[in-house]
């Protein structure tokens, strides 16, 4: 019987005080003990990326980390991005620009758009496509989470970040496009 | 599969962590970003330690790159991320650097590995000690009886072996402060663009003055027998005192680099390939490096 | 015999839109924002694993498996498994009620082995435990008592490749006879004498790997004990109705007792097949033995030993053609491993053997095909089936034979290249819908494939570049593997909205998007009063398996059909109720419906059918469409295996360092013929994502084992797929539009036809690169690695 560990944390904006096992790897915590399915395991070995999510704005492998390593750290998963209801301009980039298949990779991927827009605003494809490498896809969308990036971009710079899901499932939800 | 079990020590200073290190040795192993350390004991390789002695609370303390006295100091627990905002990717006189961040893991990687536990890793794809090596790299360890400064080269025994002491833990990386108009470069490369062990890395630091060479360090993957990165002596000390130019690089990489380097076959492909990319690898570094410095 | 009315229903509406332009349409062939987009970008618990949280206590499901790859099995100890602690049973052999078999398409694959074990990865005992990890370590404590036996890695120890003859071996499955698992071959014309009289003659020996389908979802399974003594089961499945019927024979129990729900699929490619039927199995037998939910979820090494491969290929062939650049004769020998176990095995030499010769006009072809056991993870689906490792030999041999000829390799294939009118090597008359000659034209434009050509043969220095063509021909659906079927259930409420079900799943690709194009297209209303409901046995006919590329036209038309035969009752209803002259004037452009000539006297979508309701016309429909059965003699491969072909071009253009062997794709153009494009984000996203497939396939991608049978490589970093630095910047697509009679819209489909072609453009490519005539003949091998590439090199001193 291993020991247990407090640890305080907030995940997508809430505070939680749970105790766990010094093995327990964070993406098991946040998948079955708090319910944040969004967060995904495709190889618990840090190789495929489904599993990013961000600590303390950070993208981190939540397969390779530690919870009880992580008292007093902020976990944002694909659920927090935004508060409920609301859409990411990532998110709606990624809707439009058509690339999203079997979306097993698709959180991870968004996890690390943002990432990477967070502290780089206007990104070259080049900077994309290396962060972009750190989520595997095997449907073959690379290309068109590229355009989705850049699209992102293009709503950051207008100021249109946050989106209401309401405004998207009209605006989008089975919509002919352009 | 192994069993992924432990507990965790939380130290509340370096010397605590030391202490507890040395007092539960061998049942207790640093874990610093853990991308690697927690991959081996998920698959079986090592046998899970009855502790990890997490150096997290000793982040603020052991991440930094420094230069002083001459030299260019790396505080072990430094983030492969952290790096690229240093002098190391500024500067051209470690381009290397920013070569092997390029091929490090991939991004996501970069934020929770560290140098030191890079180094700790210890195997022919450990990048860093590649570069390092190449860089006359020493590294300070902290133990139960103090302090003390190993050159890099000599504190790799084999593949996954460092001679550590009980309890002793990397603290720090020392670089002597290179001249100007010295610079490196890395390469590395496999089936596919990332996320690969590379067929032949290798590192170059060239050392010039015009097109003459004062000085060449030169560090691959694997040399010769062990699993673990080294430097190519014979080729530096041909090197040394030559004028840099293509047909140099391409001559001695061709001729002399397979007396010195005898690579292993396995599954992935040959010792024969291994050799010929090793030769490709060398010689692109050193061509790249001239470049760096103007002079190709 | 008069024609079911489906058959007429769609006929009917293909050739009423066989001449309205794609762009004319409404929701057919429009970029639409898919149905689950928003759930996919939001994270919504939509994958097997997810749903473990709805459940409460369940039990966690490991299997343990052979550490022997051939073995027999004298003694199966559990007893100090049962003992650990968290253990609540542990299910061998003999606790199965039904049989003990999961085979695919023939009983050769026990669900737990018992006798003997065939791979390193035969289940041969199941630890259910509280916790996954509890299960785990208890497994390790199942002690097995193996008599091991030799192990054989290398289908040529068990066939002999130049008379296809079983060699003297121990048997992996002695309770067959014989390790031959099928035979298949086509004898048509005169070969011999047709090489006789040929002007040139190519011969070569082609290997390609067995590709491990690398999805980011592991597998997973929750099975469910209803009150009734029924079973619930979440599994990760392509084909809910193919794992009922396997849950069916392992339990006993008949299929109304067995409920299978497919929830969204993180990639299936033919992978999620077998594995469904195995984790589904194993959770609903001890879900139903403890009375308690069960659960399996793989890690990705589980998930890699437990499903299927691609086939590997050796493959002899021989080509003939006359100094005018006809094709004369193919002759060829092909050597299939499928492993330790069937899988679809049998259904895959098939498709290979029938598209083996290319789409082409061969008068005289000489085909033989075996398929061999060997004690390698089984190998069955896997997009292509079969003909990405046909295509890749026929499209080198078409490439060499275009240079000993002197010809331009385009024209070579232009002058051979099926057309309407024309038979297949099979005998079958493709009266229409043959667009592989527009298909390559469009190609070579989009790539400017003349002019690159002429550039890259001009460059010098290390760096080197090429360009190839490779041409494909893939039949839509299962062809003469069965009957051939599917269903839908289409329910307007009263309220207008209307509930969608199929029972085919969705694995990335999309093709439920492509149903309620045609649906809404048909009805008239707006897409966004669709829900799309999960794949459910309980609640909607069987629709057959998602597989063969088969969704578009199969599910396609049973949803024509049913939204026809609704919109026909609408139509008369709507009619009466605007006086309008005729049924067939009426127009529904939801939510108005109108008259064509009256369009200011409308009623609303919902007036409509609240009427529909009082005036009990029926506003549900069970759509069903059956394909005509195909047509296959075996003695001479000769018949109409399939009943539409999707072709395609591909080209693709390599830079190839010389001194590495490093090979990188720097552009594609892939031109598809696919009848109609019915939901074109996804055939496009089909089009690039097979192609970075494809390219996998073709330089990277291999499963390697150690001598005692142990694949060395089930991780990510160890099995290389393409990652974002890999894709080429730039893959141009489009599509011709040959329809296809009996085809929704005239539509055909593209799952497997977008990775046919990838691989032998590729290699093409390559060897255009190369430039050395010898040397293009020993880049007979996928995939491609740098390595390999660089021994070419250096033993024909390809220089600068």
């Amino acid at each position: 019987m291993s020991k247990l560990y407090k640890v305080k944390l907030r995940v997508n904006g809430r505070d939680y005080e749970l105790e766990v096992p010094g093995c327990e790897r964070l993406v098991y915590t946040l998948r079955y003990r708090l319910g944040f399915t969004g967060v995904k395991e495709g190889c618990g070995r840090g190789e495929c990326g489904t599993c990013i999510v961000l600590v303390n704005n950070e993208p981190r492998h939540s397969c390779l980390t530690l919870t009880a390593r992580l008292d007093g750290a902020e976990v944002v998963t694909i659920e927090g991005i935004t508060p409920p209801g609301i859409l990411h301009a990532v998110q709606v980039a990624f809707i439009e620009t058509g690339g999203v298949q079997c979306g097993f990779c698709t959180p991870g991927m968004i996890m690390v758009a943002k990432a990477l827009i967070d502290r780089y605003p206007d990104p070259s494809v080049d900077e994309i496509r290396e962060w972009l490498t750190s989520v595997l896809c095997r449907c073959g969308s690379y290309s068109l989470f590229i355009m989705a990036v850049k699209k992102a971009v293009e709503y950051l710079k207008k100021g249109q970040v946050f989106f209401t899901e309401k405004e998207v499932r009209e605006k989008l939800h089975l919509k002919v496009l352009g | 599969m192994g069993r992924f079990m432990f507990d965790l020590y939380r130290p509340t200073s370096l010397d605590d962590a030391v202490k507890f290190l040395a007092s539960n040795y061998p049942d207790a192993v640093p874990i610093a970003g853990g991308t690697e350390l927690l991959i081996l004991i998920r698959d079986g390789k090592i046998k899970a330690p009855k502790y990890l002695v997490d150096l997290a609370p000793l982040k603020k303390q052991l991440s930094y790159v420094r230069v002083e006295s001459g030299y260019v100091k790396i505080g072990a627990l430094t983030t492969i991320w952290e790096l690229s905002n240093t002098i190391l990717h500024r500067d051209i006189r470690f381009a290397g650097f920013r070569d092997v961040w390029h091929k490090f893991g991939t991004i996501a990687l970069r934020f929770s590995a560290t140098i030191g536990g890079n180094i700790a890793t210890a195997t022919d794809f450990s990048d860093y000690i590649v570069l390092l090596l190449a860089y006359d790299a020493s590294i300070k360890l902290t133990g139960t009886s103090g302090e003390r400064v190993v050159p890099l080269e000599k504190l790799l025994v084999d593949r996954r072996r460092l001679d550590l002491k009980p309890g002793e833990l990397i603290v720090e990386v020392l670089i002597p402060e290179p001249p100007v108009n010295a610079s490196s470069a890395f390469e590395k490369f496999d089936r596919r663009r990332i996320l690969i062990a590379g067929l032949a890395n290798s590192a170059s630091y060239l050392h010039l003055k015009g097109k003459k060479i004062i000085e060449a360090r030169i560090s691959l993957d694997v040399v010769r027998e062990k699993r673990i990165p080294g430097r190519v002596k014979l080729l530096e000390d041909f090197l040394k005192g030559r004028e840099l130019s293509e047909e140099l690089v391409e001559k001695v990489t061709e001729e002399l680099l397979p007396g010195i380097v005898e690579k292993y076959t396995d599954w992935w492909t040959t010792a024969e390939y291994r050799l010929e990319m090793s030769k490709v690898a060398v010689k692109r570094t050193l061509l790249t490096v001239g470049r760096r410095l103007g002079v190709i | 015999m008069s024609r079911p009315e489906y058959i007429e229903i769609v006929e009917s509406v293909f050739h009423k839109t066989k001449h309205v332009k794609t762009d004319q349409f409404k929701y057919v062939g429009k970029r639409v924002v898919r149905w689950d987009a928003i759930s996919k970008v939001t994270g919504s618990p939509i994958f097997a694993a997810d749903l473990i949280n709805l459940v409460k206590s369940p039990v966690y499901v490991y299997s343990v498996r052979s550490k022997y790859a051939h073995a027999r099995i004298k003694k199966i100890d559990v007893s100090d498994a049962v003992r650990y602690p968290g253990v609540v049973g542990v299910f061998t052999a003999s606790d199965i009620p039904g049989v003990n078999d999961i085979g695919y398409v023939i009983p050769d694959q026990p669900l737990i082995a018992d006798r003997k074990v065939r791979y390193i990865g035969d289940t041969i005992a199941l630890v259910v435990a509280d916790s996954l990890e509890n299960a785990r370590e208890a497994g390790e404590l199942v002690s097995v008592e193996y008599e091991s036996l030799p192990v054989y890695l290398d289908p040529l120890e068990i066939v002999d490749f130049e008379t296809l003859q079983e060699k003297e071996h121990i048997l992996i499955h002695d309770e067959r006879g014989t390790d031959i698992l099928t035979r298949y071959r086509i004898r048509v014309g005169d070969v011999e004498k047709a090489f006789k009289e040929a002007s040139v003659v190519v011969e070569n020996v082609y290997k390609t790997p067995a590709q491990e389908h690398a999805y980011l979802e592991p597998e997973a399974a929750i099975a469910i004990p209803e009150p009734d003594g029924s079973v619930t089961i979440y599994a990760k499945t392509q084909c809910p109705f193919e794992v009922r019927r396997a849950v069916s024979s392992v339990l006993g129990l008949p299929y109304h007792m067995i409920r299978v729900i497919a929830p969204a699929l993180g990639g299936g490619f033919g992978g999620a097949e077998d594995v469904g039927n195995e984790i589904a199995a194993k959770t609903a037998l001890v879900a139903l033995a403890l009375k308690r939910p069960a659960v399996i979820i793989h890690t990705r090494e589980e998930s890699v030993i437990s499903h299927t491969k691609r086939h590997s290929m050796i493959a002899y062939y021989k080509h003939a053609a006359s100094r005018d650049g006809s094709l004369l004769a193919i002759e060829a020998r092909i050597v299939l491993d499928t492993g330790a176990y069937a899988s679809l095995g049998p259904f895959v030499a098939w498709r290979a053997t029938v598209h083996s010769t290319g789409p082409y006009r061969v008068r005289n072809a000489r085909v033989d095909l075996v398929n061999v056991y060997t004690n390698k993870i089984p190998a069955g689906a896997f997009r292509g089936f079969g003909n990405p490792q046909v295509h890749f030999a026929v499209e080198r041999q078409m490439d060499l034979l275009a240079e000993e000829l002197g010809i331009d390799p385009v024209e070579f294939r232009l002058k051979n290249v099926l057309r309407n009118g024309d038979y297949t090597v099979h005998g079958q008359l493709l009266d229409h819908g043959v667009g592989v000659e527009e298909a390559i034209k469009r190609a070579l434009e989009l790539s400017n494939y003349y002019e690159k050509k002429k550039l890259y043969e001009s460059m010098s220095g290390n760096i080197r570049r090429g360009i190839g063509i490779a041409l494909l021909y893939h039949g839509n659906s299962i062809g003469a593997e069965g009957a051939d079927y599917s269903a839908v259930s289409v329910i307007i409420n009263r309220d207008g909205s209307i509930t969608f079900r199929s029972g085919t799943t969705d694995m990335g690709q999309g093709s439920i998007q492509s149903l309620l194009n045609i649906a809404s297209e048909i009805l008239g209303v707006p897409l966004t009063y669709f829900k799309v409901e999960w794949a459910d046995t309980a609640s909607v006919p069987d629709s057959g398996p998602t597989v063969a590329s088969r969704v578009t036209v199969m599910t396609g038309n049973a949803t024509l059909v049913a939204t026809y035969k609704l919109r026909q009752r609408l139509n008369v209803l709507a009619a009466e109720m605007l006086n309008c002259r005729s049924p067939g004037d009426v127009v529904i452009e939801a939510p108005r419906v109108y008259c064509v000539d009256k369009p200011e006297k409308y009623i609303t979508w919902r007036e409509l059918i609240e009427q529909a309701f009082w005036k009990g016309i029926p506003l549900q429909e069970y759509g069903y469409f059956r394909a005509p059965p195909a047509e296959w003699h075996d003695e001479t491969g000769t018949g109409q295996p399939y009943f539409t072909y999707t072709f395609g071009a591909i080209i693709s253009e390599v830079e190839v360092d010389l001194e590495t062997g490093l090979v990188k794709v720097i552009e594609a153009t892939t031109v598809y013929d696919i009848g109609r494009v019915i939901n074109r984000v996804g055939a496009e996203l089909h089009a690039i994502g097979g192609y970075v497939q494809g390219m996998g396939y073709a330089l990277m991608e291999d499963t390697y084992y150690s001598p005692d049978g142990k694949i060395l490589n089930p991780n990510f970093s160890t099995y290389h797929i393409p990652t974002a630095l890999d894709a080429p910047e730039k893959i141009n697509v489009d599509f011709v539009e040959a329809g296809f009679v009996r085809g929704p819209f005239g539509a055909k489909g593209l799952g497997e036809p977008s990775i046919v072609g990838v691989a032998p453009s590729i290699v093409n490519a390559i060897a255009h690169a190369l430039r050395h005539k010898q040397a293009k003949y020993e880049v007979n091998k996928i995939p491609v690695t740098p390595d390999f590439l660089y021994s070419i090199i250096k033993k024909y001193g390809v220089k600068k």
